[in-house]
């Protein structure tokens, strides 16, 4: 130290917010390459397959109990659509990018103060709440790489079977599932904000994941219960049919809503607590 | 002088436990102060509380005149903040650490941090995970300082340091707080904040116990004299004469002489010995500071 310090020049809430995301998705590039590349030969393998069992698993399909068919989405196989329906959008594909999100959510957050790594990035000279809003974009921008290699997966897949798909709606029902999973996600980061507890976070996160699944799916089977389906995260994301009908935008701006608001619990919860490291 | 640091009344309860209890103390800018104490003291809390980790149950606290809570940014513009538990990414060396950590918080010349590198002999091109426990401290010993910052919080600095490094580190905080710099340094070494520092303050179950200068508690501590004798009358009687003399603050009988812990005249001590019995030699030497702290750390009820 040869001098008297210069007085700082600090850098903009945007700049930290790109380092914090940068970061992030760095320390996650394993995880986030290996769902992506998971989900795209998923993808890939059911949609190039649809000509030579889509039939079949029709023919199936009738002879299935209600429940069976509600849990693949209630999706006609005999389509293109309800073959992608059930066999990529119905579980296997949303398992994979809100699993990514989470991950994202409770770790980026609660996992990373649980595993003293904030300590020195949060004695610089950074507001809690741009921390908070990087693990939301890096949730989002996971979410949105992971679904894109379902997508790409599915356009390959067509073009390799020669089967027609509406790239329109393949897009409509990849964005809701984005949205589908950066929500989760969120939820995930706000149980992490409030508690600062990793475990709890994943597992609030799983458990609202699960609870949509389950009342979207079976709700519908019973007719005490069937008006309270729609109360669902994922009645938002499939409800609408996107695969044959596009995008609802009113489901869209739900899903707006509730991340805000999950983005905002998250950084009053974050903002008012002691930090464990 | 400036006040660089200043609390008032600072405290944090978590639960029924009181981990800092009402802590007043300020610290002048282009000081060196010693933060010492038992394990469980409060030493970290404060620290973590300056740089709002955590926040205070009851008090507050100031760093270059703005509340540690409210500007907190501003705060954490001008610190330098070394955590006591390091927890370094894996994934990177420590030169794209250091890149990180200094674009976080605007620091745009390298200049500085290329001459810690080197003086603390460090090697960044290496992956943190393949680190020592001594190297990683010396990567956070350099981006707690690489953007000049005017105040550092050093919570153990130079735990698991090599010597050399250790002496080479006392030389550097003592150039910066030359310049202006300040310095609030929590270490269990005591031997190092008796090097290093210009103010003391012992903490001891949350409380500040005591806060002096190193001039004033080597006054204060003194000297030993150790006296033996080739003949004694009566050692009890000399023991009593020597507790009598002012200055006297504790005396040891050995068996065939006594320790006399004191901070007066050594002519009263030489009296009352010779008076006592036959002298054969006599040591003096000063008081070891580690000693004094230890006492603070010991005494019961305080």
């Amino acid at each position: 130290m040869t001098e008297r310090p210069l007085p700082p020049v600090l850098p903009s809430c945007t700049m930290v917010t790109r380092l914090f995301t940068r970061r992030m998705l760095a320390e996650r590039r394993r995880l986030i390459a290996g769902i992506t590349i998971g989900g795209f030969l998923l993808a890939l393998l059911t949609t190039a397959l649809y000509s030579s069992l889509g039939a079949e698993y029709d023919a199936l399909f009738e002879e299935m109990p209600a429940a069976l068919v509600s849990m693949l989405g209630d999706a006609e196989l005999g389509t293109i659509e309800g073959w992608l329906q059930a066999e990529v959008f119905s579980f296997m594909g949303p398992g994979l990018v809100i699993g990514s999100a989470i991950s994202v959510g409770s770790g980026g957050l609660a996992g990373a103060e649980r595993g003293g790594r904030l300590a020195l990035v949060s004695s610089g000279p950074v507001k809690r709440s741009t921390i908070v809003i990087s693990v939301a974009i890096t949730i989002a921008i996971t979410a949105a790489i992971t679904t894109g290699g379902l997508v790409f997966g599915i356009l390959v897949g067509a073009f390799l079977a020669g089967v027609s798909v509406s790239v329109a709606n393949v897009l409509a029902a990849s964005l809701l599932l984005t949205l589908l999973a950066v929500t989760i996600g969120a939820l995930a980061l706000a149980a992490g904000a409030v508690t600062g507890r990793r475990g709890t976070s994943t597992a609030a996160a799983v458990v609202v994941a699960v609870a949509s699944y389950c009342i979207f799916s079976f709700f519908p089977l019973s007719a005490r219960l069937d008006s309270f389906a729609s109360v669902s995260f994922w009645h938002l994301y499939a409800g609408g049919r996107p695969l044959t009908t596009g995008l609802n935008f009113a489901h869209v701006l739900i899903f707006a809503i509730a991340i805000t608001a999950a983005v905002a619990v998250s950084i009053i919860g974050f903002e008012r607590r002691d930090l464990t490291g | 002088m400036s006040k660089a640091i200043e609390m008032v009344g600072l405290t944090k309860t978590f639960g029924d436990l009181t981990a800092v209890n009402s802590l007043d103390l300020h610290i002048d800018a282009g000081t060196i102060f010693g933060f010492i104490g038992p394990n469980g003291a409060g030493k970290s809390t404060t620290i973590r509380m300056l740089i709002d980790a955590i926040r205070p149950s009851h008090g507050s606290a100031r760093i270059l005149g703005l509340d540690c809570h409210h500007d907190m940014v501003q705060v954490h513009a001008h610190i330098g903040y070394l955590p006591a538990e390091l927890h370094l990414p894996e994934d990177l060396d420590g030169t794209e650490y250091l890149d990180y950590l200094g674009a976080l918080r605007g620091c745009a010349s390298q200049d500085n941090r290329a001459e810690l590198i080197d003086r603390f002999d460090l090697d960044p091109t290496r992956k943190l995970r393949e680190l020592s426990t001594g190297n990683r401290r010396k990567i956070a010993l350099v981006q707690a300082f690489m953007h000049r910052p005017d105040v550092v919080l050093l919570d153990e600095p130079t735990s698991g340091i090599d010597p050399l490094v250790q002496h080479e580190f006392h030389t550097f905080l003592a150039g910066y707080a030359a310049n202006g710099g300040t310095a609030f340094l929590s270490s269990h070494t005591l031997s190092e904040v008796e090097r290093v520092a210009d103010r003391v303050g012992i903490i001891r179950a949350g409380q500040l116990v005591m806060v002096d200068t190193i001039e004033a508690l080597q006054a204060q501590a003194g000297r030993r004299v150790e006296i033996d004798f080739a003949s004694v009358s009566d050692i009890r009687k000399l023991t009593a004469a020597m507790l009598s003399i002012d200055g006297v603050q504790g005396v040891e009988v050995r068996p065939n002489g006594i320790d006399v812990t004191h901070s007066g005249d050594v002519d009263s001590l030489l009296r009352a010995a010779t008076a006592a019995g036959t002298i054969a030699s006599i040591r003096a030497a000063a008081i070891n500071l580690e000693e004094v702290f230890l006492n603070y750390y010991q005494a019961p009820g305080l």
